[in-house]
């Protein structure tokens, strides 16, 4: 029997077998191809056509004055406002709907309703049930933009609100709608729209849209708890939005060119932009869409749809203004033609069709208007990623010894503390908020599970927020290193994006190197980087313990990377912490005119374990999904202890941390050496380790497993790499050993003199008291983030 | 008794996915399961299903999969970064049917005359469409330019600013 006949419901298989489909659908299937393809040809000379009347059209602009008139300032003092409501044979939809809109619109608000020539007696039913509404009788019907356009004029107040004549709204929903119109830059709030159950919802939420392949999507993406009173979207939906009359004015309104329906909301929205003007969304202002009620019903669906595409295509015709997007999209034209033939069938060719014959409106659009705004690909970003940037008009300054307000984001989960990165995280968080700060969180976790962490941190964090990291496909051939394409994600962009409309922090502390594109210049305040390491310089040790010229390349090409990658995003930083002074004398010289310090020094807390240590038991503690503890160990274990056990065969290592790969477990086949995995308490560890080992080779940073040994008072033999960033000294606090022949000897030292090892222990611990307590280097940290916000002029 | 061979070059939750609906579909099948090695100990074993771990030599273990003469194999086409060249594995075990299951669970046959529905999956890999797949063959071959550019700017920005951290003191 054949496999695919056996195949059970679960895998669902794609195979289509000729054979299986009947004459009739094969060539209803060949003729869709071939209108496709006819289509798609045609559309290559429109395509050339397009581009070259784009370019004509945009050198003609390029003749007009850059300023165009301002309009008028607004009046001061409350915002009023005129909702306008666009009817057109919807009787029963306004007088089911209109009582909530009064209710929620007193005086001297205004409720305005442009009356498209309906012939159901909407206009005498208003004169009779509702004589406190303004009318405005227009002959016939003159669709969305002309009819909208013709009642503005009408409109008493400043700010114009339109609602379709289906939308039922909530009580309170105008107050947050009026509210972000303080600032004189906005042009056009849009509530939140609310469909009843079972009805898609298309139009509420975050509008936004992305170019790709050609053509843009749109997407509708859910308004996040807690959301801050405005978000910056890409279109207020016309159908309930509130828009400043004198800006709406100065733009000439909607477009008719976009007749009957559809995008005019959208190429509206999208010329206030390109004039520095804002579109937000009032995510407290709420109403609800009986959805599509008027246009499906007259025109029907397929005409509906038809109008979709066509406007879509006409909408990009007339506001692509950024060269490399047009052309895109003019090379990809064949093909989106072709693709809507094959999808929509005859439809698909007519709303192609129609578009082009619209197609010179569209560009003598692009004549009318110069574009001095921003460039589209950054809108579009902007809104992708709820970048506060227009939220905020007014100019910050804060008090001296204020508590700072601190957005932190980090890559890793870091409650249990698997790791020294996590301790620092950790410590520096809890500390922060100890000393009175308001600290938030937000950051990537791996796994579902380590999400329950946040409650945890909300027991001294004002906010957390952990998203689980999904792994990502590689992009080769770039000049990004791996961890930074991985890391890079818009949605945890979009989780700060949010965090800082919400909150405005003072500080945004990044964690780790490859998190550095979240640390963007923002002017209301520090913009800091924890380096946990010198990435390059790891990635360069990485490389000289390489073996063999294929890995040895692979590892020098991740080295440029992260060398290009590091030196250039840190310039953009206000202060980067390093965790050692060692770290801060390489990074300096290239971070001209930034400021960087060892603040990101990480502290012990001191064991109060007493110490019971065995005969001869060495102590290894490292996460192992760390690569240079991977190596420590398989070094030690293949290089060292050979040349220990010749001697002292009695002596056992124990090897603590999580995520121990094969190689390490396997070391566990000789009875001497346990791998223990993650050890949460390593305090009984610590007290009968005789000493512990640091043999780094590669990496660079502070090994907190150094720190740790000392605040533990055991005794610790460890490479230069391992020691790197202590100033400390070999006899003293330590003992350093390079090769394995001097690594095996100052062990066996050690072992031979108890004594003395021990009080090497408790000189570290002194080391640790001195220098490494939390409190002294939050202290510190926070007297870095004050200076950083002195010099951006925030303080003070 | 059917021989089949299930390849992991994805993750185990989906692994384990597949394997499941293998066994469904071929209830008395004798299945046998290639397993990632740094991800094997996170796969659930199921009873019944022989489990082999990816390590030693390639070759000695391509030869010792193809003298098993599997009948069919799939492999999980999830585009896993270090992983991608198992996808190609049941084609060098030489089974009698090649089998993709992609991350939604979808399952297509591989070979080119069966469907297209590879050549799609190939094609989503360079962008899914033919400007993408171009533009990622240019940035393919300026490649060698980039590395040489960004050699060049370690070499200087290391020279301008001075630095000796590459000399151990």
């Amino acid at each position: 029997m054949r496999l695919e006949e056996r195949t059970g419901p679960q895998l669902r298989y794609r195979v289509e077998r000729a054979g299986g489909i009947p004459l009739r659908e094969m060539i209803r299937r060949a003729a869709r191809h071939g209108l496709a393809l006819a289509v798609g040809l045609a559309a290559i000379p429109v395509s050339a056509g397009l581009g070259l009347a784009a370019l004509a059209a945009e050198g003609v602009s390029r003749l007009r004055p850059r300023r165009r008139p301002e309009p008028a300032p607004a009046r001061r003092g409350p915002r009023l406002a005129t909702i306008q409501i666009l009817n057109y044979q919807g009787r029963e939809l306004l007088e089911r709907n209109l009582p909530s809109v009064i209710a929620a619109v007193p005086a001297p608000h205004e409720i305005l309703v442009v009356d498209n020539g309906s012939s159901d007696g909407s206009v005498e039913m208003l004169r009779e049930k509702f004589p406190q509404v303004t009318i405005v009788a227009l002959d016939r019907n003159y669709f969305f933009a002309r009819g909208n356009n013709a009642g503005v004029p009408h409109a008493r107040h400043d700010i114009v609100v339109l609602l379709n004549n289906d939308m039922r709204v909530e009580p309170d929903f105008l107050a947050p709608l009026l509210a972000p119109f303080e600032d004189d830059d906005v042009f056009a709030v849009a509530s939140q729209i609310f469909f009843p159950p079972g009805l898609k919802g298309e139009e509420t939420g975050l509008t936004r849209a992305r170019f790709n392949g050609g053509a843009f999507e749109y997407s509708h993406d859910p308004v996040p708890a807690d959301p801050p009173p405005a978000i910056p979207i890409l279109w207020g939906s016309g159908g309930a939005c509130a828009f400043d009359k004198r800006k709406w004015e100065a733009l000439g309104g909607l477009d008719v060119m976009f007749d009957p329906f559809y995008f005019e909301d959208l190429d509206l929205s999208l010329r206030a932009w390109r004039r520095g003007w804002k579109v937000l969304l009032a995510p407290y202002s709420k109403v609800w869409h009986e959805h599509r009620a008027t246009s499906r019903r007259f025109f029907g669906e397929d005409f509906v749809n038809e109008m979709f595409r066509r406007n879509s295509y006409l909408l990009q015709w007339a506001d692509l203004r950024d060269p490399a997007l047009l052309a895109s999209h003019l090379l990809h034209l064949p093909l989106l033609a072709a693709r809507d033939v094959r999808k929509h069938s005859l439809s698909g060719a007519k709303s192609f069709a129609r578009a082009v014959l619209k197609a010179p409106q569209a560009i003598s659009r692009r004549m009318r208007e110069r574009v001095d705004g921003p460039a589209f690909r950054r809108l579009l970003e902007d809104t992708n990623l709820a970048r506060p940037d227009v939220l905020f008009p007014s100019a910050k300054r804060l008090r001296e010894g204020a508590p700072l307000k601190i957005a932190m984001v980090t890559p890793y989960h870091f409650w249990p503390i698997q790791h020294g990165g996590a301790a620092r995280m950790y410590h520096a968080a809890r500390e922060l908020a100890r000393r009175g700060h308001e600290v938030s969180v937000v950051g990537f976790v791996d796994r579902d599970e380590q999400r329950a962490a946040a409650e945890h941190l909300r027991g001294f964090c004002a906010e957390v927020r952990l998203l689980t990291r999904r792994p990502e496909r590689e992009a080769r051939f770039t000049a990004l290193p791996t961890e930074v394409i991985h890391f890079d994600r818009p949605e945890l962009h979009r989780e700060l994006n949010t965090l800082i409309a919400r909150r405005d922090p003072d500080v945004i502390q990044i964690e780790y190197t490859h998190l550095a594109p979240y640390g963007r210049r923002w002017p209301r305040a520090a913009v800091c980087l924890t380096e946990h390491d010198v990435a390059f310089v790891s990635r360069y040790r990485q490389m000289r313990a390489a073996h063999g010229l294929r890995a040895k390349s692979a590892a020098y090409l991740r080295y440029l990377r992260m060398f290009h990658f590091e030196v250039k995003s840190l310039r953009r930083f206000d202060a980067v912490f390093t965790m050692s002074g060692h770290d801060a004398e390489i990074l300096a010289p290239y971070l001209d005119g930034v400021r960087v310090s060892p603040a990101g020094r990480i502290g012990v807390e001191e064991l109060d374990e007493p110490r019971a240590p065995d005969p001869a038991t060495l102590l290894f503690v490292g996460h192992f999904e760390h690569a240079p503890n991977v190596d420590a160990i398989l070094w030690f274990a293949r290089e060292v202890l050979p040349l220990v056990w010749a001697t002292r065969p009695d002596v056992k290592v124990e090897l603590a941390g999580a995520d121990p790969p094969r190689e390490v477990r396997a070391l566990a086949s000789d009875t001497r050496v346990s791998v223990a995995g993650f050890v949460p308490d390593l305090a009984a560890l610590y007290s009968r380790a005789t000493m512990s080992v640091a043999p780094i080779r590669i990496g660079s940073g502070v090994r907190v497993k150094v720190l740790e040994a000392f605040a533990a008072s055991v005794p610790v033999v460890a490479t230069p790499i391992g020691a790197e960033g202590l100033d400390v000294a070999d006899g003293r606090e330590l003992a350093l050993a390079d090769s394995p022949q001097s690594f095996a000897g100052r062990v066996l030292a050690m072992l031979a003199a108890p004594a003395e090892t021990e009080a090497m222990g408790r000189r570290g611990r002194q080391f640790v008291r001195d220098h490494y307590s939390w409190g002294a280097i939050v202290a510190e940290l926070e007297e870095e983030y004050r200076a950083a916000l002195r010099r951006k002029g925030l303080l003070g | 008794m059917t021989r089949i061979l299930v390849v992991q070059s994805g993750p185990p939750e989906l692994l384990t996915q597949a394997v499941d609906a293998v066994r469904a579909a071929h209830p008395e099948a004798e299945l046998t399961v290639l397993l990632q090695r740094e991800k094997s100990e996170d796969v659930p074993r199921r009873a019944g299903v022989e489990y082999l771990l990816n390590e030693g030599a390639k070759r000695a273990m391509i030869d010792q999969l193809r003298s098993r003469g599997f009948e069919a194999a799939y492999a999980l086409y999830t585009r896993d970064p270090d992983y991608w060249k198992l996808e190609f594995l049941p084609f060098l075990v030489r089974a009698g049917r090649t089998y993709a299951i992609d991350e939604d669970l979808g399952c297509f046959s591989t070979r080119p005359r069966d469907n297209i529905a590879l050549l799609r999956h190939v094609g989503a890999g360079f962008g899914g469409s033919p400007l993408k797949a171009m533009k990622a063959a240019c940035r393919a071959l300026a490649f060698p330019a980039r590395v040489a550019w960004l050699a060049g700017f370690e070499l200087w920005t290391n020279f301008r600013s001075g630095a000796r951290w590459k000399w151990p003191t």
